[in-house]
């Protein structure tokens, strides 16, 4: 420090000229701005920073989703099945479009080939559709029922073309995936396709029906199955008629392990050999 | 001595400032009653250690800026709010000669010079005095810092020792040092 300066007696200031200085408004305004501002504070970082995060990280998951569900675009979506009240109502399929209905009761694990009743009746009239779902899923020797519909004509539609119908469409979970033999979309060996795990999902949910859309050799059909099973009619089927053909499986139904049912986004495989 | 009567307070005195302290922490407005009280106080420290009046009422204002920002910090040890005030202007004083180029200003007065010319037993001249405030201005920082607090605005060890965080003790030793230092110069 350079030599400091000496005064002596130097006049006093007088007290009321000190008070008459005071001035607590520029004090507080000097408080005011010399206070930080929130946007540089840790405590806004802090919530601001995990909000940012989470928005992040929402908008990915929620891309992911809607970009595996579009290229999973469903079949057309009948209308039909729509009406299915699983949980408590029996199998209902609408008239005019049902033809053909084929049961198939199928238990397993089981060595040879499932017997396939078919019956020339309504669905209405099948007693055995009568039963609530819940109960077969929860037992091991799961009923799986296929109703085959043929369609005049196949086009893959995506949802957005449906109106009226999709309004009654419910809520697609798209967090939860089903996957047989931990494929959910493309290929699948042929092999895999008939794995006697059928169809699982990523969150332990267990599947109550699906639709699946295949070619069985003189049309595309779309049947209704209960049950995760795919059963071995439909595999050999599937073998001899669809190999390196896209496979339809939609409006899969799925009830969570807290017991919620809910329906979950569709898949297309194509059987390889 | 004469005892700075500020500093030495009753309890009662010392609790309603504590009060004052505890409502601005929460409301920055309730401030004003402290400001009011050390204002003038923290005016003449500042002042006495530098020239420019008006530099002077700037640094104490912002004495009491940061004093007011950093309220939150304080914590109450027994002793009077102005002992961390007094500690703020110091350290806003040092940056006022750093930043503003304020020049470091020693303000004596002839009856403080006398009174030291007393301690050192010699003649109260004006050659002694000539002597002394040549001394002064080339004492260390240190040193003329105790000098000032003690023999020119009369403070008492204890307002010493918390002033520059010290002990009581250790002031009184710290003091007499300079003094002795200062002496010497003036004898040499």
């Amino acid at each position: 420090m350079e030599k400091r300066k000496t005064t002596l007696d130097r006049e006093p200031v007088n007290s009321e000229y000190i008070r008459g200085k005071q001035n607590f408004d520029t004090v507080l305004k000097g408080y005011k701005s010399l206070k930080a501002p929130l946007w540089k504070s840790a405590w806004f970082y802090g919530p601001v920073g995990l909000a940012a995060i989470t928005v992040v990280l929402s908008v990915t998951n929620l891309k992911e989703d809607k970009k595996a569900y579009e290229e999973n675009t469903t079949p057309v979506e009948l209308s039909a099945f729509h009406d299915v009240e699983l949980s408590s109502t029996p199998v209902q399929v609408n008239k005019k479009d049902q033809k053909e209905v084929k049961e198939v009761k199928s238990e397993k694990p089981k060595p040879q080939v499932a017997p396939i009743v078919n019956k020339q009746e309504e669905v209405q009239e099948t007693p055995e559709v009568e039963e609530p779902i819940a109960e077969e899923t929860d037992d091991r020797d799961r009923l799986t029922e296929v109703v085959k519909e043929p369609r005049p004509e196949i086009r893959p539609v995506r949802r957005t073309t449906i109106t009226t119908a999709e309004e009654n469409t419910p809520k697609v979970y798209k967090n939860t995936l089903p996957k047989i033999a931990g494929i959910f979309t493309g290929s699948i060996k042929a092999y895999d396709f008939c794995t006697e795990e059928g169809i699982t999902c990523n969150d332990g949910s267990k599947i109550l029906a699906y639709k699946i859309q295949y070619f069985d050799g003189d049309n595309d059909v779309i049947e209704a199955v209960r049950g995760n099973q795919i059963s071995e009619d439909l595999c050999y089927r599937v073998r001899r008629y669809n190999i390196n053909q896209m496979i339809f499986i939609t409006e899969i139904v799925a009830v969570d392990p807290a017991g919620t049912r809910k329906m979950i986004p569709s898949m297309s495989l194509i059987p390889t050999l | 001595m004469t005892v700075n009567p500020v500093y030495h307070q009753s309890d009662s005195k010392l609790r309603e400032e504590l009060d004052w302290i505890t409502e601005a922490k929460k409301d920055p407005e309730s401030f004003g009653p402290l400001y009011t009280k050390y204002h003038e106080q923290i005016f003449r420290y500042v002042y006495q250690r530098m020239d420019d009046q008006e530099l002077a009422f700037d640094v104490t204002s912002q004495v009491f800026i940061k004093a007011l920002s950093n309220l939150h910090r304080y914590e109450y040890r027994g002793v009077p709010f102005s002992s961390w005030l007094y500690r703020i202007a110091k350290s806003e004083l040092y940056q006022a000669f750093r930043d503003r180029k304020a020049k470091r200003t020693v303000n004596v007065e002839s009856v403080h010079l006398f009174e030291m010319m007393e301690e050192f037993e010699e003649d109260d001249n004006s050659e002694n005095k000539a002597r002394l405030i040549e001394v002064l201005s080339t004492l260390r920082e240190n040193d003329l810092q105790l000098i000032e607090l003690r023999y020119f605005e009369k403070r008492s060890y204890r307002e010493i020792g918390e002033i520059l965080e010290i002990t009581e003790n250790n002031a009184k030793v710290r003091t007499f040092r300079a003094l002795e230092r200062l002496k010497k110069q003036f004898l040499k």
